[in-house]
């Protein structure tokens, strides 16, 4: 027996989102067949509106729905002070500190030729024109993975002959983590990774 | 250290298991297929993280079940009791618990426990392929090393990354600056180095080990040469200092092994300068190819007996003595590092070994520590061992204590 035309797109459509196999993509199209048609309708919806409205920050390659981020509309951050990241929500993730006053640049992805992600696909030629423009120093703040590290010496090299500072977040122990209970790789990444105190 | 309790769930052919070892020798014996090797590879899988078989994880679920667990009550002389316990999935995924308290990498679980394992699969380390020599080698350094581990992951993922850009490059003629390739290059030698460097130094450290044994084992008869063949050529002498791998032994006190792996990080720098320089001489092969031509994937390990290389020119009781003098080898060093005995897990060996080397293995159990040996008759074991060991019957798919 087959679905319902429809319902059988609907389920292939949902099956290609990241993370959701065929039985989660079934249960969602059942969840959504069942709910009022006012909830489908606001769901649509906010999935057009992000499309249309949604764009990149025309500094810093953020995602925002206006010509610049809200963080590069914030005249009190610190301009000398840029720190890359991959992700939008690695940007996030950073803001939740409420320790980080300077300004970001989104790469909107790392380097992975298996995923056909080469460097002119990532927003990496925008970075130069914003370096020159009065940065001190760029902090790299991508994962400790093979990609993230690849493409931090991609930057690095191509930063540092222009005389300006680079610097790395440490990757090591969780704050509040108990040395005894860090697993052995975080603990020799926490050494490898150490500073002057 | 020993296992005090061992319980099985869905793992293999066994629904459920709950046993509890002497801290001794334990004797499994039991017809063909009725789950004796399963017990070991349970115990190999919770010192390890893997399977014992080719294959996929996941076919050590039990038929029609949805996960298998093995949990084991571990006693260690130096660290006391723990609770260890590993969930396999069915998408190969795994889950570990020590404790009670699931951890956030199923690699927290290595060097909890300590095994050595000898059986059939061994043979294909002196017999087989360069790939099987160089899965000995990951699966003992782990045991000794998470490190390894950690660069061993990281390697096989920039490797793959870079083969993939460099069959792009191919396909696509491109500036390989601009594609990054130098700082795959740069990741692949850092990487590739770690790994060069352990391995180098764990058969420096077993080969004095194996050979003495190898002599033991063939009465002085026969002399074996252990050599590893790294991928690339490295650097004449990166270990001097540290203690010398190669004591005088004749008249001298029997080889010491050092009891730590790990070295200095700065200790992998020259191999991965090395590594650097061979790479960029390379390069333009690799680009032509498309796909990288050296590094630790290419690694081998050479055993000549009298001189002549064992997987070539060694009789089938020449390649079993070797791969059990290499076990032997790998249990003395292995107590070394840990500074107590490992569990010693012997799957259906004393049917295959002849009465000269059947009395040298015997004597090896004799010392050990806690032991777990298979075969498929009572009358396969000498009577002193029976007398003494507990005697556990399999039989589909249940183990019954029989003394
Ligand atoms: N995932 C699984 N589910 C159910 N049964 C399995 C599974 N994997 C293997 N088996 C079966 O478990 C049985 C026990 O295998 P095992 O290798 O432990 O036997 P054994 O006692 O060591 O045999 P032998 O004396 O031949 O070496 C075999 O019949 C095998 O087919
Ligand atoms: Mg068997
Ligand atoms: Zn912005």
């Amino acid at each position: 027996m087959h679905y319902a035309r429809p319902l059988a797109q609907l389920v292939s459509e949902l099956e290609r989102l990241p993370g959701v196999g065929p039985k989660s993509a079934q249960r969602m199209a059942f969840h959504l067949l069942r709910q009022p048609q006012e909830d489908a309708r606001r769901l649509a919806e906010a999935i057009m509106s992000v499309k249309e409205s949604i764009r990149l920050c025309a500094e810093c390659s953020n995602f925002t729905d206006q010509e610049l981020c809200e963080v590069c509309r914030d005249t009190r951050r610190d301009r000398a002070l840029l720190c890359v990241v991959a992700e939008t929500r690695d940007l996030i993730a950073m803001e939740k500190t409420g320790e980080y006053k300077g300004m970001y640049h989104v790469l909107q992805g790392l380097l992975s030729p298996m995923e056909n992600i080469t460097p002119d696909l990532l927003k990496i030629r925008e970075l130069f024109p914003r370096v020159a423009g009065g940065v001190q120093e760029v902090i790299l703040a991508l994962n400790p993975t093979a990609e993230g590290q690849t493409t931090a010496l991609y930057l690095a090299s191509r930063l540092k002959p222009l005389g300006i500072r680079v610097t790395q977040i440490a990757h090591g122990l969780p704050a509040g983590g108990d040395m005894e209970y860090a697993d052995q790789a975080t603990l020799i990444s926490a050494l490898q990774w150490r500073r002057e105190v | 250290m020993r296992l005090t309790r061992l319980q099985l769930s869905n793992f293999r052919c066994y629904g459920s298991l709950d046993i509890q070892p002497s801290a001794r020798l334990n004797v499994l014996y039991g017809e063909n297929a009725q789950g004796k090797t399963s017990v070991l590879e349970a115990i190999r899988l919770l010192a390890t993280t893997r399977s014992l078989r080719a294959g996929r994880e996941a076919e050590m679920i039990r038929q029609n079940e949805e996960m298998a667990h093995v949990q084991a009550e571990l006693y260690r002389d130096c660290a006391g009791e723990a609770d260890l316990m590993i969930t396999v999935l069915p998408s190969d995924r795994k889950n570990v618990r020590i404790n009670g308290t699931k951890r956030p990498r199923v690699l927290d679980l290595l060097g909890q426990l300590n095994v050595v394992f000898f059986g059939s699969p061994d043979l294909d380390i002196v017999a087989g392929e360069p790939a099987d020599r160089r899965h000995f080698l990951n699966v003992e350094i782990s045991q000794v090393s998470p490190r390894y581990v950690g660069a061993f992951a990281q390697y096989k993922k920039v490797l793959e990354q870079r083969n993939r850009l460099l069959r792009d490059l191919r396909e696509r003629p491109r500036n390989p600056v601009e594609a990054g390739l130098n700082e795959w290059t740069e990741q692949l030698a850092e990487y590739g180095a770690q790994i060069f460097e352990k391995r180098q130094f764990y058969i420096s450290m077993l080969a004095p080990l194996a050979e003495e044994a190898h002599r033991a084992l063939t009465a002085g008869r026969e002399g074996l040469e252990i050599r590893y063949l790294p991928g690339i050529s490295l650097p004449g002498q990166v270990r001097e200092s540290s203690p010398a791998p190669w004591p005088a032994r004749i008249n001298g006190p029997a080889y010491d092994p050092p009891e730590c792996m790990e070295s200095p990080l700065s200790a992998t720098e020259s191999i991965a300068e090395a590594f650097r320089r061979q790479l960029a001489a390379a390069m333009q092969e690799e680009l032509r190819r498309g796909g990288t031509v050296l590094g630790p994937q290419r690694d081998d390990a050479a055993f000549l007996v009298n001189g002549r290389d064992a997987r070539i020119y060694a009789s089938q009781g020449q390649q079993r003595t070797v791969a059990l003098a290499l076990k032997l080898a790998e249990y003395r060093l292995l107590e070394k590092m840990v500074q107590e005995p490992p569990v010693l897990l012997l799957d259906d060996v004393m049917s295959d070994l002849d009465d000269a080397r059947r009395s040298c293995l015997l004597q090896w159990v004799e010392e050990c520590g806690q032991t777990f040996i298979t075969g498929t008759s009572l009358r396969a074991f000498p009577p002193a061992m029976l007398a003494e060991g507990a005697l556990f019957l399999a039989d589909k798919g249940m183990l019954q204590r029989t003394n």
